[in-house]
């Protein structure tokens, strides 16, 4: 399916080609002139944050619409960070989202491999587990969640953050169904020139799973920076408040200072923007393969 | 002994060596289970104890702290005849019918404009893309300020319409949001199917005549109808998932008008602190979901996706 998301030439590319260039000026207009106007619509919004984050308050919301801004403030996003400890929070992300992505490749790549390519008593039970694991939205085991990581004593720990984010039954999933296309020969080879499951696993089946565990890194990376709901309700000091939180109560408390929040929300979805112009191609063919969006 | 070696044994790997020794039958089960424990052993602790442990609580009242006492079905009861729980359930569907249908067919035309095969038509995508990565903290911030009174939206189309403030626009502005969101989200899945399609399908058309709309209602539509049905199942699951937006944009207010199911269960919860209701809200949540799931399992099953 990822194949086809990507134009391929047509076999008969040549013909259609020909054809396209001389038909082309009425149908490309339509076709220009309606993502256009479709393309504004995500587009101004967009514009429009970025315009205003370098503003003052005093010219926002006056009934018109400034398109390009008299003057540039930067100094906007400078004293958002002095307003509140983004630095602290931005650490904070980092840290939750690599730490939530490396267990989940580890143990995701680990169990997929054990489900897909070897035999052990329970294995349909246990894999019937993470389906159902899968299907469980989170808003039906928060609070019984809260309640667990309380009773453990993690509320405002950077592990209470961690765990619930780095337990993923769509990544044990996802990495199953990948390792079990791949084949049995390859396997077998190794395991007759003497490696152990271990060494299979090492340097046979993780470096031929590299696409899939990518797809899995940058989704659960993802997930982790955007999170929201799982801070809110873990989360109890500045030490261990996270982008997105840091970023809700920042708009809480200086509610009207419009163009601090703009900058510190661009500053927040600078890692996310930056992480999706690089390689785009690929986080938008991780969200195809894998049907979903938090 | 020894005529055995050179045949080949063409059973697969693991039955030959089970058959043959059961003692290494029992090390590969042990080495099994432990590639899957460590990802398999959080799940138990994470995931299947707090569903079995928002079952047990549902049938409790509790306020966080103490110990909670079982009251049987006291608040699956008391969710009968509450009216805030009927209003999310209200607002649930309505977000997830609101988003599903204009996401589809908005997803639908946006995949056959891309599909036109017009040149320089390949930065749209990854424009329209670009909100479905946005975290959606920025995403409701950002928006909320659009909504304002003398906001981006009423100055540009000329309105004074208090978007959030009013019952009856704050869930159509909330539910044109998560389209906003998702609309890149929708239409590389529908591009997907829309590609799928044999080429043949158009050729044979163009032959005997038929133009681009006729191809698109008569070829493309009916084929591509698993990815609409598709967009509908995914677009409900947001709908019961649905928590961020809402709080931060609307607060589920005026008066419960944008709060669904999930931000409902949260308040109920850590505002009113009644952790029994909140639970028995957490489960019909669970079951309904499940319904999703099930819908898209065994009705739709999607061949591709």
């Amino acid at each position: 399916m990822s194949a086809t998301l990507f134009r391929q030439p047509y076999l008969d590319g040549s013909k259609i080609k020909v054809r396209m260039r001389y038909r082309l000026s009425v149908k490309a207009f339509l076709v220009h002139l309606s993502l256009a106007l479709l393309g504004l619509i995500i587009a101004v919004p967009l514009y429009w944050t970025v315009m205003s984050s370098l503003t003052t308050n005093d010219s926002l919301f006056t009934g018109a619409i400034t398109w390009i801004p008299p003057a540039l403030h930067v100094e906007n996003y400078a004293s958002a960070f002095q307003a509140a400890p983004f630095g602290r929070y931005f650490l904070n992300s980092a840290v939750v989202a690599v730490v939530v992505t490396a267990i989940t490749l580890l143990t995701s790549a680990l169990a997929g491999y054990g489900f897909a390519k070897l035999r052990f008593p329970g294995r349909n039970v246990l894999f019937a587990v993470v389906l159902a694991a899968l299907m469980v939205p989170f808003p039906a085991i928060m609070i019984p969640l809260f309640v667990l990581v309380r009773q453990l004593h993690l509320l405002d720990s950077y592990a209470g953050l961690i765990i619930p984010g780095a337990v993923s039954g769509f990544g044990i999933f996802m990495m199953r169904q990948f390792m079990s296309r791949l084949p049995d020969a390859l396997l077998e080879a190794a395991r007759l020139d003497g490696c152990n499951e271990l060494q299979i696993f090492w340097f046979i089946v993780l470096p031929s799973s590299r696409s899939a565990l990518a797809a899995l890194a940058v989704l659960t990376f993802l997930a982790s920076w955007n999170n929201f709901v799982w801070p809110l309700l873990v989360v109890q000091s500045p030490d261990y408040t996270t982008v997105p939180l840091g970023l809700a109560l920042f708009r809480g408390a200086y509610a009207t200072n419009y163009t601090q929040i703009l900058a510190a929300s661009l500053v927040a979805a600078a890692p996310v923007v930056l992480l999706y112009l690089a390689m785009q191609r690929q986080i938008i063919s991780s969200f195809i393969s894998s049907g979903i969006k938090g | 002994m020894y005529e055995q070696l050179g045949k080949v044994d063409s059973r697969p790997y693991s039955k030959r060596r089970v058959l043959a020794h059961m003692t290494l039958a029992q090390r590969r089960a042990i080495i099994g289970l432990l590639f899957v424990l460590p990802g398999i052993l959080p799940l138990f602790i994470f995931v299947v104890y707090p569903m079995v442990s928002a079952l047990y609580l549902s049938f409790t009242n509790w306020q966080l702290v103490g110990t909670p006492v079982l009251q049987g079905f006291g608040n699956y009861t008391d969710l009968l005849g509450d009216t805030q729980f009927h209003q999310s359930l209200i607002v649930t569907l309505e977000v997830a019918v609101g988003t599903a249908l204009p996401s589809a067919l908005l997803a639908f035309v946006v995949a056959l404009l891309l599909d036109a095969r017009v040149r320089f038509t390949g930065w749209y995508q990854p424009l329209f893309f670009l909100p479905t990565i946005l975290p959606t903290v920025v995403t409701a911030i950002v928006w909320s300020m659009f909504y304002q009174g003398n906001g981006i939206i009423n100055a540009g189309l000329g309105l004074a319409i208090p978007w959030l403030t009013d019952a009856r626009w704050a869930l159509p502005a909330l539910i044109f949001m998560l389209i906003w969101t998702n609309l890149g989200y929708f239409t590389v899945i529908m591009l997907a199917g829309v590609r799928n399609i044999p080429h043949d399908y158009y050729e044979a058309a163009r032959i005997d005549g038929a133009g681009a709309f006729r191809m698109a209602w008569h070829i493309t539509l009916p084929l591509v109808r698993p990815v609409l049905l598709f967009v509908v199942v995914i677009a409900t699951s947001n709908a019961l998932t649905l928590f961020a937006q809402p709080y931060l944009l609307t607060q589920g207010g005026p008066a419960g008008a944008t709060r669904p199911l999930a931000e409902l269960i949260y308040d109920t919860a850590f505002s009113y602190l009644n952790i029994g209701k909140a639970t028995a809200m957490s489960f019909i949540l669970l079951l309904l979901s499940l319904l999703v799931v099930y819908v898209q399992f065994y009705v739709l099953r999607p061949k591709d996706i």
